[in-house]
């Protein structure tokens, strides 16, 4: 489910561009949405916390994303993104933005349950459709 | 002023049971209010209680949470009590970060913060959890004093009952900060939540040190924490209206013959009556068939479990041939497994209560008062006799026959302590117990005291059978007691004059006698020294058995007790 939600709202912001600039903009774009959304709810320092044991587990994965960083409070979620996705695969590195925005809502729904999280998310993109998904509490367990 | 020209303040129902009793009625609508406690009491849980209970789209609440509580994890943590209705989440409650303002800015931001989102919002409930923390946070960069604060709180409390909210702060305060810090003054009303612990147990407790229009109820007030959030147990109990008082008029039977005429026909209905006698003798037997022939004729009847689950209760019951299943299925009978941790008896008596008047029960058994204490926190075992005293009233008074059973250990006079204390509240008492009867150990039955009621005073042979107690002949003759017991007649003493000592309770008897009298004739009548009559008149007045008064320079003794039986 979180790895779905991460996909649509990734491609929404998106839009046309396919390049990894356009990416690492699109990400850095649905960031600050997300920020502006939960920040008054689970706090500045809880959305920071969340978003930087997001960004941790994708560089584990994806290494090239070493050297990003999260500073919401400093105007710029994801520091160092657009430098990292440079000359990259374009097909990579949507996958690694996937898999880091996956991460940050399989953290939000461990903590604040599936229901609320999703609540968010549909609050922050109302236009984008996420109701045909399934409950996907399994996959948020994990 | 008259009636008409009167403001009125409309209540609202905090949604937590029992606590619109305990605070008279409800939360004054617009009251700026104050839930404080210690580290763990359940503050959170409160107020998010009464938040959920009554925020709607119409009448939204907002809550503000600040440093020192993440609100990742409050939400995470309260999520999973039954209240906590996700679909109210960010429509009827917003939920609002202020930790940046607390630390950044000074409570001149933070009340700015406050109202900008009051006025987005428009909220019918406004929380701030915790309020200490904005206090300390802001604190530390602006050195305020206390009257800054307390300017402060008066403009929050303004502002916030003008924009027609009922607030509340919620704060991690010790009682001896109620003198010097404004909050306390500012605030309508004050609820304070206490954890009381001793030996291994810690129960919960309340207290409503104030709440501004209306007429709380005073002291402290247990409630238990579970999946469902807070319930509170009113320490009177349930306030009995005068309509709803009534003696009813008649005599229940007992479901065995021969003890129903001991007791003249009966017990008297809406009498409380003790059944005390030694492990095995019967007792709960007796419960039973008292119950069961209650509903037999129409009856309905609570009993209320300590040592047993209702399911096991209820099979031993169908083995002596009493389908009390048959009677919880239909709807006549309830039994009550009351057994949790730290009980206390406000908590008990509201589920024999509810069960009662769930059922428009006549009878209620409590089966047993020593499973009874045993299952209470300790804390509550110093007042376990006015509690029970209040709990038999309050079910008396509505006209239900109370009867309660308690073990007496019968070795080396060993006398507890719970049935010398109960016996002065109840109305009457059958005793039960061994003897050596012509070399068999018999079991004997005994009316010892009726308050309402003459009765017989004949010891009874009597026979657990498989069809529930059977009253046999009246013991005559010699009664050999085996060794260690106490006598007969100083049980009934016992339980006759709970406190009293046998030459006490002859000194008593020699007053009753006399109606009245001075020390010195008691003295000369009973051939007593002075000093030891002293102390046993001494021991009349401390336990109300005796009145004195002065008549022309002289001492003159009273009794107030009378004869058991009379």
């Amino acid at each position: 489910m979180a790895m779905e939600v991460a996909r649509r709202l990734l491609t929404h912001e998106v839009g046309e561009g396919q390049d990894p600039e356009d990416l690492a903009k699109a990400a850095e774009s649905a960031c600050q949405k997300l920020y502006r959304q939960l920040a008054k709810l689970i706090g500045s320092a809880g959305f920071q916390a969340l978003l930087l044991r997001a960004v941790s587990l994708a560089k584990a994965e994806f290494l090239f994303l070493k050297r990003v960083e999260s500073e919401p409070e400093a105007g710029t979620c994801l520091k160092g993104l657009l430098e990292s996705v440079q000359g990259r695969d374009p097909g990579v590195v949507k996958d690694s933005l996937i898999a880091m925005f996956a991460n940050f809502i399989s953290l939000l729904v461990t903590f604040i349950g599936e229901d609320l999280a999703l609540r968010l998310v549909r609050k922050t993109w109302p236009e984008v459709p996420f109701d045909d998904m399934g409950s996907g509490s399994e996959e948020a367990k994990k | 002023m008259s009636e008409r020209q009167r403001v009125s303040i409309r209540q609202l129902p905090t949604g937590v049971p029992g606590l619109d009793q305990v605070i008279g009625g409800g939360l004054p609508e617009y009251s700026f209010n104050l839930i404080a406690g210690g580290p763990g009491t359940g503050k959170t849980t409160l107020v998010q209680q009464i938040l959920f209970a009554n925020a709607s789209p119409e009448h939204p609440g907002l809550y503000f949470t600040v440093l020192g509580k993440p609100p990742l994890k409050m939400l995470r943590y309260q999520q999973q009590f039954g209240f906590f209705d996700l679909d109210k989440v960010d429509s009827a409650i917003r939920f609002v970060n202020l930790s940046q303002e607390v630390l950044d800015e000074n409570l001149s931001k933070v009340l700015e913060s406050i109202v900008r989102e009051v006025e987005g919002v428009n909220p019918g409930i406004v929380v701030v959890d915790s309020f200490r923390t904005v206090v300390r946070g802001t604190s530390k960069a602006t050195e305020i004093d206390q009257l800054g604060l307390q300017s402060f709180l008066q403009r929050l409390a303004l502002y916030l009952t003008s924009w027609q909210a009922t607030t509340f702060l919620v704060g991690e305060y010790l009682e001896s900060e109620m003198r010097d810090n404004p909050v306390f003054t500012v605030a309508d009303g004050i609820l304070w939540l206490f954890q009381s612990s001793e030996r291994n147990s810690t129960v919960r407790k309340l207290r409503v040190m104030k709440m501004r229009g209306q007429a709380p109820v005073l002291g402290l007030h247990t409630f238990r924490i579970t999946q469902n959030g807070i319930e509170v147990f009113p320490r009177t109990f349930k306030q009995i209206e005068e309509k709803e008082r009534r003696r009813p008029s008649g005599r229940l039977s007992t479901g065995v013959a021969a003890l129903d005429k001991m007791m003249g026909g009966g017990i008297p209905a809406g009498d409380s009556v003790l059944v005390a006698g030694p492990s095995g003798s019967g007792k709960t037997m007796l419960a039973a068939q008292f119950i069961a022939e209650g509903v037999r004729r129409g009856e309905p009847g609570v009993i209320a479990v300590f040592e047993e689950r209702p399911q096991e209760y209820l099979e031993w019951a169908e083995k002596l041939g009493f389908n009390l299943k048959e009677m919880t299925h239909l709807g006549n009978l309830k039994v009550l497994y009351l057994h949790p941790l730290d009980l206390s008896p406000n908590e008990a008596f509201l589920e024999i209560w509810e069960a009662t008047r769930q059922l428009g029960a006549k009878r209620v058994v409590i089966d047993s008062l020593s499973g009874f204490e045993m299952t209470l926190a300790p804390t509550f075992l110093e007042d376990l006799r006015e509690s029970l005293y209040r709990m038999i009233e309050a079910l008396t008074d509505i006209g239900i026959t109370v009867l309660m059973t308690v073990e007496r250990v019968e070795v080396y006079n060993e006398l507890r302590f719970s049935p010398y204390l109960i016996s002065f509240l109840v109305d009457d008492i059958i005793l039960q117990r061994y003897i050596e009867l012509e070399g068999r150990l018999r079991k004997i039955m005994t009316v010892v005291k009726m308050r309402n009621s003459p009765h017989s005073k004949d010891l009874r042979i009597y026979e657990i059978t498989s069809r529930g107690l059977v009253v046999g002949e009246v013991v005559k003759g010699y009664c050999n007691l085996p060794p260690g017991l106490t006598s007969l007649g100083e049980i009934i003493t016992q339980l006759a004059y709970p406190g009293l000592i046998d030459p006490e309770v002859r000194v008593l008897r020699a007053l009753i006698e006399l109606r009245e009298a001075p020390a010195e004739t008691l003295a000369q009548r009973m051939g007593l020294q002075i000093p030891d009559l002293v102390r046993a008149l001494d021991r009349l007045l401390a336990l109300s058995y005796a009145t004195q008064e002065e008549r022309e320079r002289q001492i003159i003794y009273r009794p107030v007790a009378k004869i058991p039986g009379q």
